[in-house]
This record gives structure tokens, sequence and C-alpha cells, in this order.
């Protein structure tokens, strides 16, 4: 028993001595780093790692006419709730960060959120598109669109430019990303006169879909939505067409990674999905970051690293707007951001937590993501 | 109604195989030593990425090269698992051991995950994988069928190796009494060296058919190994042939359920239905009642 | 057994502790809510709070019983739900909201464990692992497709009812009935159908019975913890109480020590304690080996197995922490 106290208070005793203080501006980062997604967490740190790599290289952060250098403390969240409530409160308490971005999942901004509101440090949430997240909060925001523009947006390209009849969805019930856009995109279709012949739903981490796709090709539906991340979508494709189904593939900012491609291969071809922003549009924010990001990682950018980019650089304006380090003076910065010229497109907040920001689709042509037409 | 009926039993088959694969090895090392190995669905995921790191470093590596040298390893790896962790409980009270397989486990995950990157992957396809049409629209891949074939004939050979060989009965007899066995003279820790070998080699072929057949990530050994735990519950855990029929089972149940019911409670039925099973077989389909002394 | 009986009538006795704990958490999170005690400790000691009530508690089914339940997460979620839905849907003064939507989550988590148990207990051994780790995915399911409850979203803008001063009261009371249960004579029966079920019954034991209510007790006060966590959290998601928090409250056990409540206690704050460590001090040396703390975490586990095989305390306990007559006999610590 001696020796087991003793190791509890050596443990307390170091714990105690681990907060050490660094000179600059501390931005914290909530990713999942390890855990099921993460592989969004190496995205949202290669993404904070450019954006640290550019911002001090031209000196840091312009504060009232001073520039100073930015760290960003980035912590591992394991995509668990209760580990991004911790990070949270090690960012705020410990490191004193004046904003946070994450995390990712919007499981865990929601329950990093209630933390960052009660100590009024601002977040940004790069992809949480949960409209939970930034709800009734003051000091929270999110850099995408939010669920229900998005399903609305790919049912209306389904019902208009695919000239769809009939729709089926196949999505993850177990995560609210997936969850939320296919029900809107259901409502949306039939609201457009279409009809849904099949809603069906598997697990996280199911790589058989065999069972719900023969049921779905059963009803022969015109266009299969597959609201799914990169990793699933490439096996969903490929199972359906060697089950024979002929249908086109349309899906959401989920699938927006190479590896959809490189996985996926020619079954890819032809489908549809909507995006913050197409590589080949030429805006040059979008156009400087895809080069820069494929040639410091050697690896291609996806929704994540953007929305992550756009977020550090919107909080890095509103600190040199704000121009002091107040985290209310720089909420309300944020809260005014107009025509923010990001990687995924023009970014503007009218006040609330949920910026007002257009929808592209992009058609997989050639082993290549090819603009097709914007949504507004 | 009949083509699509036969389709989802065609499908059960090929889920029910890929949980056999990993129920196989599961039910090996706990009807030796009695070991629930948590880290087992790990050792699948990291079977298939060696096979994935085998075939990226060495391009043109043939498929029949490539599987037992990626076996070969995973058995080694295996062995060393048992070697450094499990040795030295294996007289401890059972559960520290279930705990230590917890921990190998997570640092598999997390090992490969920064050695490799977290993203999914697929093994180039270097085995036939064409659709075959059976009419009526049923179709079936050939990778598929070999994927369910393997499944069985793995069991057939495990079957053979653990009731007709010397070794294989001399595991059998470390399951059954651990200190009289090593009174009769046999090395202890090689027979259950040649355990973890062998559940491991079989583990890392699974992988590597799982690869190619779908995709592998350094997390997914965690859901599949689940599954295929209680799979291996089901059909009497310890029993080869029970592993099998439990996989089967499950993954029909649960395809079914999608097919029939609903893909929402696709969990929740199938396990509903597998404790109802359990109740009324308290010791899985082929499991044997253990006698107890008073 | 002369120290012993000194022992006995020094400070150093359960009720004092007791009081010592809440005083010091009501002292702690006054001046964390001003500003002179750093949050994040307070986050943490929270934490450790609700932790220790889920693993005790399961330790009387895990430890003391010597069964192997998988399932406990899923009696946290009942709870966790309830609580929540309580203290959402019915307009209630704070003062009675957190103890009403607290009691709910009991008395359904209790409900359902009884239920649980009653079917899971025909089984043993592994068999009685897939149960409970069946109820488990079962429970979680069910939340994922009932719109009510917020499906896989999850509820969020849960009033906040749960700081340390409440987490400390629940830990103390639980701890202290958890104790008096084991020292009972339930509690020798429960050490009895471990040690040799089929004796028990000989002697007259109804053995499903005494498992039944270790079960029903253990379901119970995971679902204190639920209640007390949502409250705490203000937002829950089905996905929290997965197997994989299941697998988190299984290793705190059995670090700590099976059928010792001490060890709970030690269980719980080691890890929690080492988890954060690992956080800052590889954060400090340098970021890019922050990634190695899942790598790290699970040798630590793996290596004190392997050195301590009933875990930190197996089977032991603080003697200051048992009840006094048993302190006066000297505990086996």
């Amino acid at each position: 028993m001696k020796k087991s106290a003793w190791l509890l208070s050596g443990l307390l005793v170091l714990a105690s001595l681990t907060g050490c203080q660094q000179n600059g501006v501390k931005i914290g980062v909530s990713a999942p780093i390890s855990g099921d997604i993460a592989a969004l967490g190496q995205s949202t740190k290669n993404a904070v790692l450019l954006a640290q790599e550019e911002i001090n290289a031209k000196g840091g952060i312009d504060i009232g006419g001073k520039k100073q250098k930015v760290t960003f403390i980035i912590e591992d969240d394991e995509n668990k709730p209760e580990s991004a409530a911790t990070v949270f409160q090690k960012m705020i308490n410990q490191d004193k960060v004046v904003a946070i971005i994450g995390s990712q999942s919007s499981k865990c901004s929601n329950a990093g959120a209630p933390i960052a509101e009660a100590a009024g440090v601002p977040q940004i949430s790069p992809w949480s598109t949960n409209p939970n997240v930034t709800k009734d909060k003051k000091f929270v925001f999110r850099a995408c669109f939010i669920d229900p523009f998005q399903g609305k947006a790919v049912a209306g390209f389904a019902r208009g430019k695919m000239k769809a009849q009939t729709a089926a969805v196949l999505y993850d019930v177990a995560s609210d990303y997936n969850k939320g856009i296919a029900e809107v995109f259901r409502d949306e279709f039939t609201k457009a006169g279409g009809k849904i012949v099949g809603f069906e739903t598997y697990n996280t981490n199911d790589k058989d879909f065999s069972a719900q796709l023969s049921k779905i090709k059963g009803a022969s539906p015109d266009v299969l939505f597959l609201p799914n991340y990169f990793n699933d979508v490439p096996l969903q494709v490929q199972q359906a067409r060697k089950l024979g189904m002929t249908c086109k593939f349309i899906g959401s900012d989920g699938w927006d990674n190479q590896e959809l491609i490189k996985m996926g291969g020619k079954d890819m071809e032809g489908s549809f999905f909507s995006n913050h922003y197409s590589p080949d549009v030429d805006r040059p924010a979008s156009k400087t970051f895809i080069a820069n990001y494929t040639k410091k990682f050697n690896t291609q950018v996806d929704a994540a690293a953007a929305l992550t980019y756009d977020s550090v650089y919107i909080l890095v304006k509103a600190i040199e707007k704000a121009g002091k380090l107040d985290p209310k003076a720089i909420r309300d910065a944020i809260a005014n951001t107009k025509d923010f010229d990001g990687a995924t497109g023009a970014i503007t907040f009218n006040g609330s937590g949920d910026p007002v920001k257009g929808a592209v689709m992009i058609r997989i042509d050639n082993g290549k993501f090819v603009f097709d037409s914007a949504v507004n | 109604m009949i083509a699509t009926a036969i389709q989802q039993l065609l499908n059960a088959a090929q889920l029910g195989a890929v949980y056999a694969l990993i129920a196989l090895g599961y039910t090996m090392v706990y009807g030796t030593i009695r070991l629930i190995n948590f880290a087992h669905g790990d050792i699948f995921m990291l079977g298939g990425f060696v096979g994935f790191l085998l075939v990226s470093v060495i391009p043109g590596l043939p498929v029949a090269v490539m599987i037992p040298l990626a076996m070969f390893i995973t058995a080694m790896i295996g062995v060393m698992i048992e070697r450094v962790a499990y040795r030295k409980l294996r007289n401890a009270q059972r559960m520290s051991l279930v705990i230590t397989a917890l921990g190998v486990g997570i640092f598999l995950e997390n090992l490969v995950r920064i050695l490799v990157g977290p993203q999914a992957r697929q093994i180039p396809a270097q085995l036939p994988n064409k659709v075959l049409k059976l009419g009526g629209g049923v179709v079936i891949t050939e990778d598929k069928i070999l994927v369910i074939l393997i499944s069985l004939a793995l069991m057939v050979i495990l079957w053979v190796f653990v009731n007709r060989t010397l070794i294989g009965t001399a595991m059998r007899a470390v399951a059954d009494n651990r200190d009289a066995v090593q009174l009769m003279g046999v090395n202890l820790n090689l027979i259950i060296a040649t355990t973890f070998a062998v559940g491991s080699a079989l583990a890392a072929a699974g992988g590597i058919f799982f690869g190619q057949a779908y995709s592998i990530d350094p997390y997914m050994g965690i859901d599949l190994g689940w599954k295929a735990f209680i799979a291996a519950v089901i059909g009497g855990i310890g029993s080869i042939e029970g592993a099998v029929i439990g996989s089967f089972l499950l993954a029909g149940v649960e395809v079914l359920t999608v097919a029939y019911l609903s893909s929402n409670l696709k969990n929740g039925i199938a396990f509903g239905l597998l404790i109802i099973l359990l109740l009324i077989r308290p010791n899985g389909i082929m499991g044997r009642a253990e006698l107890k002394k008073v | 057994m002369n120290m012993a009986d000194q022992q006995g009538k020094t400070l150093v006795r359960f009720r004092n502790i007791a009081i010592a704990t809440i005083l010091v958490a009501t002292l702690v999170q006054f001046l964390g809510n001003v500003g002179l005690f750093n949050n994040y400790y307070l986050h943490i000691l929270t934490v450790i709070g609700i932790n220790i009530i889920l693993v005790a508690s399961l330790n009387l089914v895990n430890g003391y019983l010597g069964e192997f339940a998988l399932g406990h997460a899923g009696f946290m979620a009942v709870g966790a739900y309830v609580a929540a839905l309580i203290a959402l849907k019915i307009p209630l003064p704070a003062l009675v909201r957190l103890p009403l939507s607290l009691l709910g989550g009991v008395v359904a988590a209790g409900v359902i464990g009884y239920l649980v148990g009653r079917v899971t207990f025909k089984t043993v051994g592994d068999y009685l692992a897939i149960i409970t780790l069946g109820f488990n995915m079962i429970i979680v399911n069910a939340i994922q497709n009932i719109d009510y409850l917020g499906g896989p979203r999850g509820l969020t803008a849960i009033p906040k009812g749960t700081n340390l001063v409440t987490v400390a009261v629940c830990t103390v009371i639980t701890y202290w009935i958890l104790r008096n249960l084991v020292d009972s004579v339930y509690g020798r029966m429960w050490l009895c159908i471990r040690e040799n079920a089929i004796a028990g019954e000989l002697i007259g034991i109804d053995v499903n019975k005494v498992k039944n209510l270790a079960f029903t007790i253990a379901a119970a006060f995971a679902g204190l913890a639920g209640g007390l966590y949502a409250q705490y959290q203000q937002f829950i998601t089905p996905k929290s109480f997965d197997y994989l928090k299941t697998t988190d409250i299984l290793v705190m056990l059995y670090l700590g020590g099976m059928g010792s409540l001490s060890g709970s206690i030690l269980g719980v704050v080691a890890y929690t304690v080492l988890m954060e460590l690992l956080r800052n001090v590889l954060g400090m040396v340098a970021p890019q080996l922050a990634d190695l703390r899942m790598l790290i975490s699970p040798l630590i586990l793996v290596l004190i197995m392997l050195t301590r095989q009933y875990g930190l305390m197996g089977n032991r306990e603080w003697r200051w922490l048992l009840p006094d007559r048993k302190q006066a006999e000297g505990g086996d610590a």
C-alpha cells in the first residue's frame, strides 16, 4: 500500500509541475489524431502546421502593429467527447490559448463548445456540420456549411441536372454527419417531386454493404446517395457495381479526398458530390493552398484540411482586426468577417456562428475532381 | 424475390467467411490456454498491413510468395507477443491476461497508425476478382468465393491439425490439464508458442484476403475482433467447427435483418437473437458444458 | 496488531476522510470558480470522481462476484439519458432538478440492470460476457434509432448540474454503500460464489438471486455516474457509451485490482493522471512526440500488469477506508 501511495503522490506532483509558459500567440487545436477518424486528424494537423509555417515565415501575427509568432498546440481528442472536453479544459486553463480550432466531428465539438462558451474563448470548428454545435452560443463558430444546406443542394442537383425520378440512400446510422445529410436529402428530394425508394443504413466500420445494396438494387433507383466518408464510399461503390447496379452515385463533402479515386478507381467515374471548393476553379487562394499543401506533405488535399486551413486564417485575420489578444474582441471580429477569401471559397459571418457560403458540385472525370456547377 | 433471397444468402456467406477467418484464431488460442485474446482482431489487421507493405516495398511480388511470407512474419510477431506480454501471466488470474491483451491491441493499432498512416488501404488485387453472373441477377465475385473456400479449408486443416497430429493432441491436452501435461514431459512453452504462431498466421492470411476484397485500416480490428469473438462464443468457444458455424450464423442473422426487417436495427436484432440463442444453449452451439467439481 | 489498534483510534477513519473529501472538494470548486484554481485540474478531479463510481460499482460484479461483465457503459447510458431527459424536459428549480434527475437515472438503470441480470445469470463465464456485451450494443443501437433522444446526434444543452462538490458527495456515498455491502452478509455470499458457486448453493445461498443483487446495484450506480456525466458534460451521444467506454472502465478496474474498492480509486486516479501526464510531458518535450501518447500508455498498462498481476491493489484495501470494526482487526493491507 505504501508503494502505491508513493506512486500516486509522485504522479500528482509531476502533473502539477508540467504547466509551462511560452511567448507569442497560442492557439489550441483539438483534433482526432488517434481513433476511428484518425485520417481526418492527420489532415487537420497538416493544415495547421502549414499555416503555422506560413504565418511565422512572415514574422507572425500583426497585433496592433507588432508582429508576434504563433504557436499551435495540437491535442489528440481521440474522437471521444470526454477526451475533447479534457483537451478543451487543458488548452484554455493550462496553455491559456486565445482561441481554439476544432474539433472535426460534431460530437467532439459539441462536448467542447459549452466549455469554450463558459470560458469566453472563441472556438471555430472546421467541419462540424451538426446545427446544434453553434446553436445559442456566442463564442462558437464553424467554417463549413450545415447539413440542411448541403442536403438541399444535393437533392436539388439530383432532381434538376441529373433528372432523377427515384433515389436511394445508404448512410452510416451511428454517425451524426451522415445521418443529418441523409435525412435532409430524403425530405428535400421528396419535396422536389422525386421518390425515395430505399433508405438503408450501416454502422461505422462495417466493410460489407452487400446486404443493403442488394436490397436497394431490387428497387432500382436512378441515383444512389452516399453521404459517407471517403474511406467507406469506394467500397460501397465497388460492391454496388459488382452486384450489377447501374445507377449514378452522388455524395457529399465527405468524399473530398484523392483516396476516393485511388481506392474506387474507375467505378467512381461519372459520380457527383457537393463540396466547398473545386481545385480547378481559378481561385488564387485555393490554388496556392493546394500547391503548398501537396508539396509539403506529399499528399492530396481533402475537405478537412482545407476547412481547417480556412478556420486558422479566419481566426488570424480576426486577431489582426481586433488588434489585441482579447477573446471578446476576437469573437466580435470573427462574427463580422466579410468576404473572407479562403481556400474553400468566400466566407461571410452574419453575426451568427454559421457562415454564409456557397457549395459546388464536383464531377469525377478521368480520375480527377472536375468543377461541374455552383450552388448558392 | 427468390433471386434477391439467394443473393442475400450469398452475401451472408461471404460476410460469415470473413468473421470465420478471425474467429478461428480466437477459438484456437482460447481452446489451448483459455485466453480471450482481445488483441487477435488487431493481429488480423497487422497481417493485412504486413501484406500491404510487402506488396508496396517489393512491387511485383507474386501472391504465392507474398501470402506465406506475410503469414510467417505475422506468426513470428504473434509468438513474440506471447513471449513478452503473455507468458509471465500464464498462471495468473485470467482477467489480468485479458487486460494485457487489450493493452497489446491498443499498442498495435497505434503503432500501425503512426508507422503506416491512418488511411484505409486496399491491397492491390492479385487474386481473381471477376464478377460471376449466376442468372436471375444473382452475382458473386471470384474473390468472395475464394474467401469462403479458404475459410472452410482453413477450418478443415485446423481441425485435422488439432485432432489428428501429435502437437495438436498436445494442445488439447494443455487445454485439459496444464500441470499434468508438463509432468508427461511435454514442452509447454513450445506448444503454446505453436498455438500463437498458427493463430497469427491464420489471421495474416485472413487480413490479406480481407484487404483485397474490402480494405484495411489501423482500427478495423476492434469491431471485427468483437464480432468474431461473439461468433466464436455462439459456436461454443474452443470448438473449431463451432467458430465457423457461429460466424455464418451471426452473418446470416445480420444480413437477413437488413434484408427483411430494418438495417437500422441490424446490431440490435442480431444481438437480441444471439442472446436468446445463448439462453437456449448456454454453452454455444458446439460447446460442451464443463463439469464442475465441488 | 498494535499498529492497527492505534490506527483505529486516529483521525484517519472513513467518516473523517469522507467529510474532508467533501470539504476539500467544496473549497477547490469555489477556488476554481473564482479563478484561483486551474479549471483543467478541477475538470480532471471531476472526471476522476465520476469514473470512481463507475469502476467501483463494476468491481462488485467483476471483482467480488468474479464474473466477467462487459456491458457497464450500457447502464451508464440509461442513467445518462434518463437524467438528461428529466433535466431537459421537466421545468424544475436547480436544487430539485439535480437530485431528482440523478434518482431517475439510478432507478432506470437499476430496473434495466435487474431485468438484464435476470436473463444474464442463466449463463456463466464467457457466455455471460457476450450477453452483457450484447445488451450494451442493443442499448446503444436503440438510442441511435430513437429520434426523441436525438439519435446519433445526441442531446445538447443539458443544464449544468454537476460540479466537483456533487461528484464528491455522490462518490463518497457510493463508496460508503459499496464498502458496507461488501462487508455485509451479501458481500460474503458474493465471495463465496466467486470461490465456489456450487459450495455456496449447498450451504443454502440462492445463487442467482444474490448474483442479480450485485448486478442490479452495480447497474444502478453506473446510472448514477451516467446522470452525473450527462449534467457535467452537458452533451451526450450514444457513441460515448459503446464498448470502447466499457473497455476503458475495465482497464481502470483491473489496473487498480479486482476485489478491492481502494484499488478502484487507485486505478482510476493512476490511469487518468497517467494519460494527462503523458499529454503534458510529451507536449512539453517536443510537440512531435505527442503522437506517441497512445503508444506509450498501453505499454505502461502491460508493464504494470506484468509486474503486478493482481493490479495495483488486488484483493487488498487501504486500512483507513475499511469499516471501523475491520479497521481495528487490522484489515489486510
